[in-house]
């Protein structure tokens, strides 16, 4: 039962391009970035651009329509990912609502897709 | 444990998923709490989930593991590799492909000291076929996982039996998943459902339908769509509760006998217990027995799959699934 770590506790992250989400893989096992999809993605109920998103794991980033392509980069189960948001600014301790969908399609399981949505109030840190 | 025979029972670290995902635990962490509960002493793992480099796996890190388990007076017993056909978004993994995929984690088993490896039904029999030189000359045995909604005379499973019926190894056999055999679903699987918010009256179509419709996994999740959609239910809905359909079949218990000579390791798939300690959907006194009775040696992983739908403590779990597959396994 992944559902309520798909977004970490204090995964709202200020940085230098914007803001950072980090979040987990919502699946028991390492999956490569192909089988994985970054969906929807608000902050206080505003939908952001994908456009707008990149996604990091393994200290590599790549636009979210890049990670179908990625058969070779691997996301261990237990690493963080991290969707930054670039030019979001957010103030040092404001509080956000933020959502977060993560598709997956387990490689071993042919026609199997779940997705799986996440929301929690996080404070920008 | 006398009357058990060869069985012995074990663990796999999957039951631990709740505790591995969070970061309470871990891979070293949780073998070392396998021990101190005596959960073994049979240990499977799932390649995937507790190595971080796996299928590569360095020399250094594979002594530290086996002395890690020796010192734990633990086995190896089973690793679980996986048949990633879709890894690709576009197209599948071809046969050769597939051949080399598999290879670097039968090396993988080997290196670890697992006795076996488990193989999942995307790979296909060819696949395996070819695998089988690697497998003799690395000792390690592949076993084919029949999970549900497959059966020992399901079309799939009888083409793996004729493959190896053909080759002949003493190098191929099969893993019987108990998630096959079960007698009824979960109700902790279907009370999750309906907290999810999945109407009652489709939770109760699923539950019946899966009871009583016959035949294979289509006919049977097609008369619980049929069924559902006279309720009037949103379609989203009655999709949600396919997975019932296929996580979970009702082989008969004995209908194992049929491949007893050919089980390499066993999956005790379990979800929950009654108030007496006995599995609520899977009857282990009738498992149990067939596979001591009928000459399996061997070990059975005690596999929580509870983790799929709730966030409870797996190591409670796995040692109240101890303690019932040894109570039955005391009885004359």
């Amino acid at each position: 039962m992944m559902v309520s770590r798909v977004i970490s506790d204090s995964g709202l992250k200020i940085c230098e391009s914007g803001a950072a989400i980090d979040i987990r893989l919502p699946w028991y096992r390492s999956l490569p970035l192909s089988t994985v999809e970054i969906g929807e993605v608000r902050i206080d109920g505003q939908l952001v651009s994908p456009l707008a998103m990149t996604f990091e794991v393994n200290n590599k980033r790549y636009a979210l329509d890049q990670l179908a392509d990625k058969c070779d980069e691997w996301w261990y189960v237990l690493d963080s990912g991290l969707i930054h948001i670039i030019n979001l600014k957010l103030e040092r301790g404001s509080q956000h609502e933020v959502s977060v969908t993560v598709g997956i399609r387990p490689p071993y399981i042919p026609g199997f897709y779940r997705l799986t949505e996440c929301t929690k109030q996080l404070n920008a840190e | 444990m006398k009357s058990s025979r060869g069985l012995r029972l074990g663990t796999t670290l999957f039951s631990f998923t709740n505790e591995f995902h969070a970061r309470q635990y871990s891979t070293e962490q949780l073998i070392l709490k396998v021990a101190e509960l005596g959960l073994g002493p049979g240990l499977e793992i799932v390649g995937f989930q507790s190595f971080r480099d796996y299928p590569e796996i360095s020399d250094k890190f594979a002594e530290d593991l086996k002395e890690l388990l020796s010192s734990c007076k633990l086995e190896p017993s089973c690793l679980a590799i996986n048949a990633d056909i879709n890894i690709g978004k576009d197209r599948t993994l071809t046969v050769d492909e597939l051949v080399v995929y598999h290879e670097a984690q039968i090396r993988a088993a080997a290196k670890l000291g697992f006795p076996v490896a488990r193989c999942q039904f995307a790979a296909g029999p060819e696949v395996i076929r070819r695998l089988v030189p690697l497998a003799e000359r690395l000792n390690v045995k592949l076993g084919l996982e029949i999970h549900a909604p497959e059966a020992v005379d399901s079309p799939l499973v009888l083409s793996y039996r004729e493959m190896y019926v053909k080759v002949n190894s003493p190098y191929l056999g099969f893993i019987p998943d108990f998630g096959a055999s079960a007698k009824a679903l979960p109700p902790s699987f279907l009370a999750h459902f309906r907290k999810e918010g999945v109407p009652e009256k489709i939770v109760c179509v699923a539950e019946e339908v899966w009871a009583t419709a016959e035949g294979n996994f289509g006919a049977r999740l097609s008369e619980y769509h049929r069924r559902a959609r006279q309720t009037g239910a949103a379609e989203a809905d009655i999709h949600k509760l396919n997975m019932l359909f296929a996580m979970l079949s009702k082989q008969k218990p004995s209908a194992w006998i049929e491949i007893m000579p050919q089980v390499v390791h066993v999956h005790g798939k379990f979800y929950e217990f009654d108030k007496d300690g006995n599995e609520a959907a899977i009857s282990y006194a009738e498992l149990l027995p067939v596979f001591r009775d009928g000459g399996y040696k061997g070990f059975i992983s005690s596999e929580w799959e509870g983790t799929a739908f709730t966030d409870d403590n797996g190591f409670e779990a796995v040692q109240a699934h101890h303690a019932l597959c040894r109570r039955i396994l005391a009885r004359a």
